[in-house]
């Protein structure tokens, strides 16, 4: 399979942002024990993206990487604005969010598996068992949750009716449209049909420009900034 | 700050209802797949799924580590915790289920997997551990039985994580560290300096 | 990451105690016998170890927040990985210091609400702001230090599930340390931007670190219960000197000045001048130094530190919004165990 460097990026992308937004948790979460999961799976994502990042910078790995992360201009960034949707600390939102993006990142890692270049091909693989982690975590979450009780089930449904709207431009000009869109609905399906939820995404459609095309929301440009603001003071600089 | 830290909230109320803890867990975690399972900590969690997700998440990265194994705090029976080291007997027989067994071997130390052995109940299991493995050598025998104990199995999802660790690892800075000190001061001096540094592990 | 500078310490410690059994007690401590749980200890001990604990771990869950605060902003992604597994570590560290407290009677949810109450306090360090990136770099090298050199004379005490802890604890404070040297020799090697705001950070949290291990002590500290039995090791004034000894020189070869400072209502400086009197005695070998402002201490301890009030309701925020996550864990416990 050809992979499309555009798909790398976007999926490095969206590793990022979700990274940055999720731990931004760390300390905060609910359980102490929840706490630290979270975080290591925050650390993986942003791991995730570093490990592509140095595999597309062309100059030196590391240095490379973080040119990519902190250094391209707001439109040039291809990551799904799902990922930068202000959760003001919701758990529920939190949850949601990462569990309908881990779906995602499975499937497109799955099908890098298969690249015919064979250094993309091998990292592939090895986030995918780390990737597994997330989706196995998760999955059980959304069950815990929205079978955990009127009030939790409330705050869940709710959760995943703020986010479905957005959801659908994960597939956002990305390759295979159509199946990855179908795969990542069968892969949901399970947990949501398990916890009593429902989450409607519509296929996006072509004509509505979003994240991955540049177009990107008020929150991706905030959190941008933020992300950005120290190593913008003072460019070049080692930190 | 993160902005969405930057926020000083009111809370006017009473605190809402507090809760009792969650069912308290002893983790062991092995270095080595067929090496034994060594005391990690405690956590609280509901139940054992939960319980085994977070004793890797927390006590499964600190090191590379091939195994978990958890079990409630209540499932376990001990021995006295002696000052010299507690005495053998000859309890044995085999009948009756398998008890893991844990030995400490001084107080103060952490209990490591010792064995098992086989009995019908709790103070015999202890009996017979401390037979077979006393030894003269031990403070303390704790023995858990095996149907109580769980672990996470061989082909289970990965522990240790594939990326680079070493972002929150000391050797992943030791180098650069010493590398960048020199710049500053003389190697002696740098010498003096570090002896305080913690040079175990990492 | 830190460590109790201030243990609970009983008026009348032991008043009602069988005294044979007291006695023992206390020859088993001198004899450098660990105390296991189960063991008969004094009411007041168990006090001291439940407060002990209690106020390591409330440090550890505090200290989570101002170094928190930064990771969203971190300049690259080893330094945000660094930063964010840092922080994961505290509430780890916070949750096995909790558990040390648990098995001696106090429950974990009791604890994190006198917490949030102020019924019970926390290391007075983490009600200072963190308003530059080097102020990060800075906790990392000078307070992490300094809770290093306490934590290895913690693990020397005398109650076995806090000396455990403690040796877990100490494992993983060792990258903490490392990275922050790491930070603190690239800022100071670095643009003179980056070095000046560095100076500044380090005008800040210089004299936190050296009230870090706690007031003066009494002059009959050693005969206390607290060092009588081995809860605390070594003297407050002790650990301070090493500290100095150890990274007055260090921060003087980075190029760094050692000011003593005058601080305004916020934790900002508003005046520096250099400390005179920071030199080596040549003939003790020790370092001499400026007394911190010990009326600033017991200020903040109380409640009037700049950022008590935020830490405080950060924490209440946590608590709040995640307690209809811990309710519906618990209503949905699944006891099978999973698929083997």
């Amino acid at each position: 399979m050809t992979a499309s460097m555009n798909d790398v990026l976007a999926l490095a992308d969206d590793k990022l942002m979700l990274g940055h937004v999720q731990s931004d948790w760390t300390g905060l979460g609910p359980i102490l024990e929840e706490d630290i999961a979270a975080s290591a799976m925050a650390q993986d994502d942003l791991s995730h993206a570093l490990v592509l990042y140095e595999f597309l910078a062309t100059s030196d790995a590391q240095d490379g990487a973080d040119e990519l992360a902190f250094g391209r201009a707001v439109a040039d960034y291809r990551c799904c604005d799902l990922m930068t949707l202000p959760d003001d600390f919701d758990w529920a939102v939190a949850t949601s969010r990462r569990f309908l993006f881990a779906h995602f990142a499975a499937i497109l890692l799955q099908d890098l598996r298969t690249a015919d270049n064979a250094e993309l091909a091998e990292r592939a693989i090895r986030l995918q068992g780390e990737q597994a982690i997330q989706t196995t975590h998760l999955n059980a979450w959304m069950v815990r949750l929205g079978t955990g009780g009127d009030d939790a089930y409330a705050r869940m449904q709710s959760a995943l009716n703020t986010l479905a709207p957005h959801a659908g431009m994960l597939f956002e000009d990305i390759e295979d449209r159509d199946d990855r869109f179908a795969r990542w609905q069968t892969a949901i399906a399970g947990a949501l049909a398990e916890a009593g939820l429902t989450c409607d995404v519509d296929f996006p459609v072509a004509s509505v420009k979003g994240g991955r095309r540049g177009a990107h929301a008020a929150h991706f440009i905030e959190q941008h900034a933020e992300m950005t603001q120290v190593r913008a003071a003072e460019p070049g600089a080692a930190w | 700050m993160s902005k969405r830290r930057d926020i000083m909230y009111d809370f006017p109320g009473d605190l809402p209802g507090g809760k009792p803890d969650d069912a308290h867990w002893a983790v062991y975690t092995r270095k080595k797949e067929d090496g034994p399972a060594r005391w990690a900590g405690y956590l609280d969690a509901v139940d054992v799924t939960l319980a085994l997700q977070y004793a890797r998440e927390h006590y499964g990265q600190d090191e590379v580590c091939t195994g978990i194994l958890i079990h409630r705090h209540e499932a376990l029976a001990d021995s006295e915790y002696g000052v010299d080291p507690i005495a053998g007997g000859d309890a044995s027989g085999d009948d009756g289920e398998a008890w893991t067994v844990f030995a400490q071997r001084r107080r103060g130390m952490i209990h490591i997997e010792a064995g098992t052995v086989r009995a019908p109940d709790a103070a015999t299991a202890v009996a017979r551990a401390r037979s077979k493995f006393a030894n003269g050598k031990v403070s303390n025998i704790r023995v858990v039985r095996e149907a109580d104990c769980y672990q996470t199995t061989p082909d289970e999802l990965a522990i240790w994580r594939n990326h680079d660790m070493s972002y929150k690892l000391a050797r992943g800075y030791s180098k650069d560290v010493r590398a960048k000190w020199a710049q500053f001061r003389s190697r002696s001096d740098d010498d003096r300096y570090a002896s305080e540094d913690i040079k175990d592990h990492y | 990451m830190s460590g109790a500078a201030n243990p609970v310490q009983p008026l009348c410690p032991c008043e009602g105690e069988d005294p044979e059994k007291l006695a023992q007690f206390e020859q088993r401590i001198a004899d450098g016998v660990h105390i296991e749980p189960g063991d008969w200890m004094p009411e007041a001990y168990r006090m001291g170890m439940i407060g002990m604990a209690e106020h390591h771990a409330n440090s550890e869950i505090i200290g989570a927040l101002p170094e928190g605060e930064w990771i969203t902003r971190a300049p690259s992604l080893r330094r945000k990985l660094a930063l964010t597994a840092k922080v994961q570590d505290e509430v780890g560290h916070g949750q096995m210091l909790y558990r040390v407290s648990q098995e001696l009677g106090k429950s974990r949810d009791h604890m994190l609400r006198d917490l949030i109450t102020g019924n019970t306090k926390y290391h007075h360090c983490f009600n200072y702001p963190a308003p530059t990136w080097a102020d990060i770099a800075m906790i990392q090298w000078l307070i992490d230090g300094a809770a290093i050199m306490n934590q290895k004379t913690l693990a020397e005490g005398a109650y076995g599930p806090y000396v455990r802890t403690m040796n877990r604890i100490n494992m993983e404070e060792a990258f903490h340390f490392k990275s922050g040297e790491d930070m603190v020799l690239t800022l100071m090697s670095g643009t003179k931007s980056q070095k000046a705001m560095t100076q500044e950070a380090f005008d800040r949290w210089w004299s936190i670190t050296l009230m870090f291990f706690g007031p003066h002590d009494k002059p009959d500290a050693e005969s206390r219960p607290a060092m009588r039995w081995r809860m605390k090791v070594e003297t407050n004034n002790s650990l301070r000197q090493r500290f100095v000894n150890r990274f007055a020189p260090a921060a003087k070869d980075l190029g760094l000045i050692i000011n003593v400072c005058e601080k305004d209502a916020n934790g900002f400086v508003t005046s520096a001048r250099e400390d005179e009197l920071c030199r080596c005695d040549d003939t003790t070998g020790n370092w001499t130094f400026t007394d911190p402002d010990w009326d600033e201490f017991f200020r903040v301890i109380r409640g009037n530190g700049p950022c008590n009030a935020h830490r405080l309701s950060l924490r209440r925020f946590s608590y709040e919004q995640g307690a209809w996550v811990r309710n519906a864990v618990a209503h949905g416990a699944v006891n099978t165990p999973p698929a083997a």
